[in-house]
C-alpha cells in the first residue's frame, strides 16, 4: 500500500460539498466576498474570540500564573486558536473547509484547573495530548459515538458545569474574602453583568454577539472610576514591547501522562469533540437549503482538526479549544459563510499573538468583571443544559438517568469531603463532580437501553389512524430518547400523509403498516399500504390562492390542497421518498434527530 | 364538537381545540357555511388552543375565505403556534389571510 493510499484511507482528501444557497445567505463556503467584507467580517469573528479569551485568563489566575507568565500563556492560546482556525477553514484533508472558528473551550476549564493544581500543568498538557490522539483516531467514528453522549448527557455535563462555576463567580463578583464582601467590587461586576444582559435582550443580532465585549468595556470603565483599574495596570501594558514572540515568561511544560488525571480530561474532550460534530452539522444545515443529511466526510474533517487543535494545546500547555457556537451565530447573522473569512480571522489571531500589549491587556481585566462573566456563563450553561435535558421526551428510564447522575454530581459539589478518604491518585476522577456525574449519566444511559428495541411497528386502521400514529410515535420516541420536536414533526407529517392518501384516493383500503427505526442521528418512518405511490413532485411556488378565491372552479381547490400536502410533508421531513411494487406502495420519511 | 364558536364584538370567533384536521374539519366547515349564510361577515380563527392544522384544516380556512369574499367580509387568524405558522407559510396562506399575535389585534383588523 503506497503512502498516499494509506493517507487517503485515514484522512480522506477534501471534496467540495454540493450546496444550494439558502435565502438570506450571501456567501457560501467556497464563494469569495469583496476584500472589505472579508476583513470586516473576519475582524468581527476575531473580536468574539478575543472576548472569550477571558476564560484562559480565569484558568491562568486559578492555576497561579504570575502576570508575566500569564502574558505568554494568553499569547500562546491566541496563536494556537489562530493556527487551528486556519487549518479548519482551509480546504484540505485535515479541515472542514467551512467557516468554523475555534475558541477556548469553557467545558475544559474545570478539569484543566483541577489537574494543573493537583499534578502540575505538565500533567494537564499530557492529558490533552492523550485526548488529541484519541480524538484524531476517532474522528471518522465519532459521529457513531453520539449514542454514548446523547443530548441529555451533554445537558447533565453543562448543568453541573454551570453549578460548579457559581462559587468562583460569586466570590469574584462580590470580592468576598475573609467572610466579608468588598462593596467597591459590586458596582463593577453589576455594570458588566447588566450591560451583557441588556445587550443580549434588547439589541438586534448583529450587535448582540458583542454583548460580552461591551460588558467587559463597561465594567472596566466603572473599575477605573472606582479606583480598581488605573495607571498601575496601564503601566503593565505599556512596558510590554510592541512586537514579541508569543511566549513571554511562560515556560512551555513538559507533558506528563498521569492516567487518573488524564481520564477526566479525556471524557470531557471527547464530549467537546462530539460538540464539534454538532457544530459541523449546524454550519452544513445553515449554508445548504437542500440539506437532507450530514456531510459525514466534512464532519470527520472537522473533528480531525479539533484533534489537531488539542495536540497543539497539549504541546504548548494551553487550555483546550473547541468549535465556537457564538461564531456560528455570527455566520447566521451576517449571512457570510465564506471560508476565506475564517482564514482571515485565523491570520488576525496569529498577528495578535505577536502583539504582547494585547494579551497583557486581556490578563488585566479586573476580577469583579471576571466574576460577572463567570456568573453570566454559569447561568447560560445551566439553562442550555436544562434545555438539552428537556429536549428529549421523558420516560422513567430517562428520569432516573438524569436525576441520579445530577445527584452524584451535586453531592460532590456540596460535600467535597466525600472524596477525602480516596487515594490521591484517584481523587481527580472520584472527587470530580463533573466526571462522576457524566460517567453516571453515560453508564445509566447504556444500562437503561437494555430491552429497548430500536425498531417498532404498528398497524393503522380506521378513523383515528392519525391519532394512533401520533400516540405510537410519542411512546416509542420516549423509549428511544428521541427529541421532542422531531417526534412532533414526524407525527404531523404522518398525519398529513394519511390524510393525503385518503383524499387523493391513493390508498385502496386495508390496514396501513407503520414501521419506525431510530438511531441517535435519525428517525426513519415507512408507511406500507395497498395502493399507488405518493406523488412527491416539487411544485414550484405552490398554488395561487388569490386566483382560487376569484375563480368559480372548485376542482382547483383539490389541486391546491394536494400541492399543500406534498409541500408540508417535504418541508417537515429531511428526506422523503415514495415507491410502489405490485399492488403495495411505500412512503418513507426521514427526520434528523 | 371539540371546536368552540363564540361571538365577540360582532365577530364570529372559531377556536379549534387540539387539531383542525380531517376528523373535525367537515363539521367545522359546515357550521361556518351556515353562519355566513345567516349573515356573518367577520370571522376569526383563534388557534391559541390548536396544536396542529392539517391540509384538511387549511381547506376549511380557504372555504371560509372564499365564502366571505363576494360579501365583502373579512377573515383573520390569531395566536397560532410556530408549527402552524410554518404550515401557513409553506402553503402560501400569508397571501390571502393575515395572522395576528392576539385576538384583540385580529378583532381590530376585521372591524
Amino acid at each position: 500500500m503506497s503512502f498516499k493510499t494509506m493517507l487517503d484511507s485515514v484522512f480522506p482528501p477534501f471534496v467540495e460539498s454540493k450546496v444550494e444557497k439558502p435565502r438570506g445567505m450571501l456567501f457560501t463556503a467556497s464563494e469569495r466576498p469583496g476584500i472589505p467584507t472579508i476583513i470586516i467580517v473576519g475582524a468581527q469573528h476575531t473580536l468574539i474570540i478575543l472576548a472569550l479569551i477571558v476564560y484562559p485568563v480565569i484558568v491562568g489566575k486559578e492555576i497561579g500564573l504570575s502576570d508575566a507568565e500569564m502574558r505568554g500563556f494568553i499569547s500562546l492560546q491566541i496563536l494556537v486558536l489562530g493556527i487551528v482556525t486556519i487549518i479548519q477553514n482551509y480546504p484540505s484533508r485535515f479541515g472542514s473547509g467551512q467557516l468554523i472558528i475555534h475558541n477556548p473551550s469553557i467545558i475544559s476549564m474545570a478539569s484543566f484547573i483541577a489537574v494543573a493544581n493537583t499534578f502540575g500543568i505538565g500533567a494537564a498538557a499530557g492529558g490533552i495530548l492523550l485526548s488529541s490522539l484519541v480524538v484524531i483516531f476517532l474522528a471518522r467514528l465519532l459521529p457513531k459515538f453520539q449514542s454514548l453522549f446523547p443530548a441529555e448527557v451533554t445537558g447533565v455535563l453543562l448543568l453541573l458545569l454551570g453549578l460548579s462555576l457559581v462559587e468562583g463567580g460569586v466570590t469574584r463578583f462580590t470580592g468576598f474574602a475573609n467572610g466579608l464582601m468588598d462593596f467597591a467590587s459590586i458596582p463593577v461586576a453589576a455594570t458588566t453583568l447588566g450591560v451583557i444582559v441588556m445587550m443580549a435582550i434588547w439589541t438586534p443580532g448583529k450587535i448582540r454577539v458583542f454583548s460580552v465585549a461591551a460588558g467587559i468595556v463597561a465594567g472596566t470603565i466603572v473599575a477605573i472610576l472606582m479606583g480598581k483599574f488605573g495607571m498601575a495596570e496601564v503601566q503593565k501594558v505599556m512596558v510590554e514591547p510592541i512586537v514579541a514572540l508569543p511566549f513571554g515568561a511562560f515556560k512551555i511544560p513538559t507533558p506528563q501522562l498521569i492516567i487518573a488525571a488524564a481520564i477526566p480530561q479525556l471524557i470531557i474532550e471527547i464530549i467537546s469533540a462530539v460538540d464539534s460534530v454538532g457544530s459541523a452539522v449546524a454550519i452544513d444545515k445553515t449554508t445548504n437549503a437542500k440539506w437532507t443529511k450530514p456531510d459525514m466526510p466534512m464532519v470527520g474533517r472537522t473533528v480531525t482538526c479539533h484533534g489537531i487543535g488539542l495536540f497543539l494545546n497539549g504541546i504548548t500547555g494551553t487550555l483546550p479549544g473547541g468549535t465556537s457556537s457564538a461564531n456560528l451565530g455570527l455566520v447566521a447573522v451576517t449571512g457570510v459563510a465564506a471560508r476565506i473569512v475564517g482564514i482571515t480571522a485565523g491570520a488576525i489571531l496569529i498577528v495578535l499573538a505577536f502583539l504582547p500589549q494585547v494579551s497583557s491587556f486581556m490578563t488585566l481585566i479586573p476580577l469583579p468583571v471576571v466574576g460577572a462573566l463567570i456568573i453570566y456563563t454559569a447561568g447560560y450553561m445551566m439553562v442550555v443544559g436544562m434545555e438539552l435535558i428537556l429536549s428529549k421526551l421523558m420516560n422513567s428510564r430517562r428520569q432516573f438517568m438524569i436525576g441520579l447522575s445530577l445527584t452524584v454530581g451535586m453531592s460532590l459539589l456540596s460535600m467535597p469531603e466525600l472524596a477525602s478518604g480516596v487515594e490521591d491518585s484517584m481523587r481527580p476522577i472520584l472527587g470530580s463532580a463533573l466526571t462522576m456525574g457524566v460517567l453516571t449519566a453515560v453508564l445509566l444511559n447504556q444500562i437503561f437501553k437494555i430491552g429497548v428495541s430500536q425498531t417498532a411497528e404498528t398497524t393503522l386502521e380506521g378513523y383515528n389512524a392519525s391519532l394512533t400514529a401520533t400516540k405510537f410515535l410519542e411512546e416509542k420516541g420516549a423509549d428511544w430518547g428521541a427529541r421532542r420536536d422531531v417526534i412532533n414533526k414526524a407525527g404531523i407529517a404522518i398525519g398529513e400523509a394519511l390524510e393525503a392518501l385518503h383524499a387523493e384516493k391513493l390508498f385502496k383500503g386495508g390496514p396501513i403498516e407503520l414501521r419506525a427505526k431510530f438511531d441517535e442521528m435519525k428517525l426513519v418512518i415507512s408507511l406500507f399500504y395497498e395502493g399507488l405511490a405518493f406523488p412527491l413532485e416539487d411544485s414550484q411556488g405552490g398554488p395561487d390562492l388569490n386566483a382560487f378565491l376569484d375563480s368559480d372552479d372548485d376542482a382547483f381547490m383539490d389541486v391546491a390542497i394536494a400541492q399543500m400536502s406534498g409541500a408540508m410533508i417535504r418541508n417537515l421531513a429531511d428526506d422523503v421518498s415514495s415507491s410502489s411494487k405490485g399492488s403495495m406502495a411505500e412512503l418513507k420519511l426521514q427526520f434528523s434527530n | 364538537m371539540d371546536t368552540l364558536f363564540t361571538e365577540t364584538k360582532d365577530c364570529l370567533v372559531i377556536i379549534p381545540r387540539k387539531r383542525l384536521d380531517t376528523n373535525n374539519s367537515p363539521e367545522v366547515a359546515e357550521k361556518i357555511t351556515e353562519k355566513i349564510q345567516e349573515g356573518e361577515e367577520k370571522v376569526i380563527f383563534d388557534l391559541g388552543q390548536t396544536d396542529y392544522v392539517s391540509s384538511a384544516g387549511l381547506r376549511t380556512i380557504l372555504v371560509t375565505a372564499k365564502l366571505l369574499k363576494p360579501k365583502g367580509g373579512k377573515l383573520a387568524l390569531c395566536n397560532a403556534n410556530d408549527q402552524i405558522l410554518e404550515v401557513l407559510e409553506i402553503s402560501g396562506f400569508h397571501s390571502i389571510v393575515k395572522h395576528f399575535g392576539t385576538l384583540d389585534e385580529a378583532i381590530e383588523a376585521v372591524a
